[in-house]
């Protein structure tokens, strides 16, 4: 204790004691250090040393340049592999679009959503919820049952003996069994059997036939093209096509050295007997032909009425004759018209209901969509429900609203065509599947309304949905194509109307067919030089077709007798099921002879005459202003292919070209095109200009 | 290439002008214009799995807060280079790494150090991988003046440093750089 409190008293004065008694405690030790002698460098060795330093700063400075310069190489690779570094397309796309607009949007709104995590949190549980509740109503509320087209194929009747091979396992037919590719369906004595392809084609096997299907082709992305190969081994098969949509569908029917190839509609036999010569007789519209002969193929047209011979050895060309009048006699050919009648009008019932109870999109489902191509695609299918409901208007006989309906319709699909074509021009990878589904969407329709004729009450829809698809043609070129294709389809239901009796209605027809293709002409005048020359080729190529469809199109002779044994020409089909039939039609489905419209048969050949010289001429004047301007290679290789083409065995065009001139003669009409000079006042002189102008000769009558 | 220079600054600064009016065309192109080098700084600081997602954090970002830039402060491309760093550090620390060194990615100074070296040509994985092993600001400065071309006043703006620090900061950065390279075996006319 004593000694802690001397050690505080000490402490305390020395804390309190005079700063001079503290100063004086480190005065000795200043003194001590000024009289230490002063070290200094001499002046020289100043100079030395700072000699020395320069140097040494200089050489690291050398030392660094070198140094940063020997980096020069690295530095390039860096940036070289660098550049090699880019964001993936779409992430870079999407997310421009995204903060456009995010960018578009009203700023404080946004401020406060980006900011407020609360917000946020509450936005998405609410969305969630909204999804949820969505999804159970989705499923669970609607109870209306759905008519399917069926994707099958199937054996559809079944009589007799009848036994489907598959993988080498003999399996016994019965009604309903669903077939596959490389499946062999044999017919015995006294037994029959039909096939219902997955394209609504139906073929129907004769006792002791054969057949194996090869391929049964639809195109996943787009349901309306389709491809059915069916090989006749031996027997005999009648084939009836009904609708195929797509340009590259198509039906074939094949023997050993023979295919015949139906598009769009036609009604055909195929026969091949135990010796093995096969024969195939067209019964309506056309079959494209094609036969091996001596290592290279033949191929022509044959037009209804018309049959081709091809033997088992290949060096003969196919023997094509009319069809003889035994053929129109075969029960065999007018049993089958009788149940293609039964079944055209089974498979426009069945289109009827799968049109009426279509699901659509609902706005609800819009609304959830997660993005905008997400919400572009819901808005399609939710036009789906326009077209149901235009039915229905229709059936209950609203045409006024009807056409509201489809014109609301077309606006729809064309604005998600017209949003899929902003797209496409920053991603058109993501673009192009979209642009698949709004052709698979027309597709359908088009193929479900393909056996409705302007006499029928839904012929608003389906021209609602041929206008449609000229109305999305994303270019000039496209247009075309679509406005020829919708101008052929005019002259295959002129076919079908003239079948039924319907003259007028057929002659209607082959008026907004010249309407349409003189149209087209002065549309092409607008392309480029480019665009000008692909218009061309697809425009030739469509009137060969169009040709051979006029010449399908046959004008009943005389008002047909209701016995008529006539298989060629069968009375009209009675219709049964939910559609009101106008009254004029009801008329001659009572069993009474069809009364023959106000336009005769002489006027209807007139008419199918005076359209067949126009489309000459069409192809006249094209073929000219493309020669006046040096064809390219591929436009003279399809003229070339133009004038090979052979209908029944014969050339079914014959063009000469002359510099200034050309003539196009075809089934004994010619017509010559040449250009004729225009005067056209430019100011005080005049400018003479080309243009054409054609003149149509009838060909003499062949000497005998 | 100096004009150049000049005029493309002078079309940022009218789109950012634009962009903070309101108009949504004008920031889409600024977009266009910064989405590469925003996305090439990601992919070499956080890698690839990344760099989307922060690439599209410091646009989202940038389109908030574009009313706040103003040109006397700093040039745009460091401002928006500035939201990216920023947005890699609130990364790092969500993510729990410190951006040094991820003691997962395996040493290979170890196996290039073996008795055979092979003399690699310098290739993309090689310099992600050798940038990784970088400390953070080493990582940061080559980025911006290597990658990204930025210049050394707009990278003194971001990484808030003066020229003279930044001038040393790269050549150390790229001293260890090179090294690291050549530990991995690449080419002596790489480096």
């Amino acid at each position: 204790m004593k000694y802690i409190l001397k050690r505080i008293t000490r402490l305390i004065a020395r804390v309190f004691s005079p700063l001079s008694d503290r100063v004086k405690d480190f005065s000795k030790l200043e003194k001590m250090m000024q009289n230490l002698p002063a070290v200094s460098l001499q002046k020289e060795e100043k100079n030395a040393l700072k000699e020395k330093i320069l140097a040494r700063i200089k050489v690291q400075a050398q030392e660094t340049r070198q140094e940063e310069s020997s980096y020069q190489g690295l530095i390039a690779r860096i940036a070289k592999i660098a550049a090699e570094i880019h964001p993936n397309e779409y992430f870079r796309i999407l997310l421009k679009e995204r903060l456009v607009v995010l960018a578009s949007m009203p700023r404080r709104f946004k401020g406060r959503f980006l900011n407020n995590l609360v917000l946020r949190k509450a936005a998405a549980t609410f969305a969630l919820v909204l999804l949820f509740v969505g999804t159970v109503f989705h499923f669970f509320g609607n109870d209306v049952p759905r008519v399917e087209a069926s994707a099958l194929t199937l054996l559809e009747e079944v009589s007799g003996e009848v036994t489907v091979i598959r993988e080498s396992q003999e399996i016994k037919g019965i009604a309903n069994f669903t077939l596959k590719a490389d499946d062999v369906i044999r017919t015995g004595k006294n037994s029959r059997a039909s096939i219902r392809f997955m394209d609504e084609s139906v073929s129907r096997l004769a006792p002791n036939t054969e057949v194996k299907i090869s391929t049964l082709f639809v195109n996943p992305l787009n349901k309306s093209e389709t491809t059915v190969e069916v090989v006749l081994n031996y027997g005999r098969l009648w084939s009836r096509v009904i609708n195929l949509i797509d340009g590259f569908s198509s039906f074939q029917v094949k023997t050993k050295n023979t295919v015949a190839v139906a598009k769009k509609k036609a009604a055909f036999d195929v026969s091949v007997s135990p010796k093995g010569k096969a024969k195939v007789v067209a019964v309506q519209n056309r079959v494209d032909l094609m036969v091996a002969v001596d290592k290279k193929v033949v191929e022509t047209t044959l037009m209804k009425g018309f049959s081709a011979e091809v033997k088992t050895t290949v060096s003969q060309a196919p023997a094509i004759r009319p069809a003889s009048e035994d053929s129109q006699k075969d029960e065999w050919v007018s049993e089958n018209l009788e149940q293609d009648k039964v079944y055209i009008e089974a498979v426009k019932q069945e289109a009827g209901k799968t049109l009426s109870q279509t699901e659509a999109s609902t706005p609800f489902t819009v609304g959830l969509s997660l993005d905008e191509k997400d919400r572009q695609m819901q808005l399609l299918e939710a036009s789906r429900a326009k077209i149901a409901e235009a039915q229905k208007a229709l059936t209950q006989g609203d045409a006024v609203r009807a056409r509201a309906l489809l014109a609301e319709f077309q606006s729809q699909v064309s604005g998600v065509a017209s949003w899929v074509k902003t797209f496409a021009a920053t991603n058109p990878a993501e673009a192009a599947p979209l642009r698949g589904r709004i052709d698979a969407l027309l597709g359908e329709y088009e193929k479900q309304l393909a056996l409705i004729l302007p006499t029928d009450q839904l012929y608003l829809m389906k021209d609602a949905v041929a206008q449609t698809k000229v109305l999305i043609a994303e270019n000039p070129l496209e247009k075309t194509e679509k406005q020829l294709s919708a101008a052929t389809d005019k002259l295959l239901e002129a076919h079908d109307l003239v079948e039924q009796g319907e003259t007028e209605a057929a002659q209607q027809n082959l008026e907004e067919y010249r309407k349409t293709t003189s149209g087209i002409l002065e549309d092409m005048k607008e392309l480029s030089a480019d665009d000008k020359e692909k218009a061309v080729t697809i425009l030739l190529e469509n009137q060969v077709e169009d040709l051979k469809s006029l010449r399908a199109i046959t004008a009943p002779l005389a008002p047909l007798p209701a016995e008529s044994s006539s298989a060629l020409f069968p009375p009209p089909p009675v219709a049964e099921g939910p559609q009101t039939i106008p009254e004029e039609t009801e008329k001659t489905l009572e069993g009474s002879p069809p009364v023959l419209s106000s336009v005769s048969s002489e006027e209807l050949e007139q008419s199918l005459e005076d359209v067949k010289k126009e489309t000459l001429q069409t192809m006249g004047q094209t073929v000219l202003e493309a020669q006046q301007e040096t064809p390219s290679v591929g436009l003279l290789k399809t003229l070339e292919e133009v004038t090979n083409v052979d209908v029944n065995g014969k050339q079914l065009i014959n063009v000469t070209l002359t510099r200034y001139q050309v003539f196009v003669r075809s089934d004994g009409t010619i017509v010559s095109v040449v250009p004729v000079p225009v005067t056209v006042p430019t100011g005080s002189s005049s400018t003479t200009l080309p243009t054409t102008s054609s003149e149509t000769r009838e060909a003499p009558p062949p000497q005998p | 290439m100096e004009d150049e220079a000049k005029q493309k600054h002078a079309l940022i600064e009218r789109l950012v002008s634009s962009s903070q009016n309101g108009q949504p065309d004008a920031f889409g192109k600024l977009y266009e214009l910064f989405v590469t080098p925003i996305y090439r700084y990601m992919y070499y600081r956080v890698g690839r799995e990344d760099a989307e997602d922060l690439t599209e954090l410091v646009f989202l970002k940038t389109w908030e807060n574009i009313h706040q830039y103003e040109k006397r402060q700093s040039s745009f491309s460091a401002w928006i280079f500035r939201i990216a760093h920023n947005v890699v550090v609130d990364h790092y620390r969500s993510h729990q790494t410190n951006g040094v060194l991820d003691e997962n990615i395996e040493d290979i100074r170890r196996e290039a150090s073996a008795t055979e070296r092979i003399h690699r040509r310098l290739d993309r994985e090689m310099l992600h991988t050798a940038m990784k092993g970088l400390k953070e600001h080493y990582r940061q400065v080559l980025i911006l003046k290597y990658i990204n071309g930025l210049s050394n006043e707009e990278i003194g703006n971001i990484m808030g440093k003066s020229q003279a620090a930044l001038r040393i900061l790269q050549f150390r950065a790229l001293r260890t750089l090179r090294r690291m390279l050549q530990e991995q075996g690449v080419s002596e006319e790489d480096l």
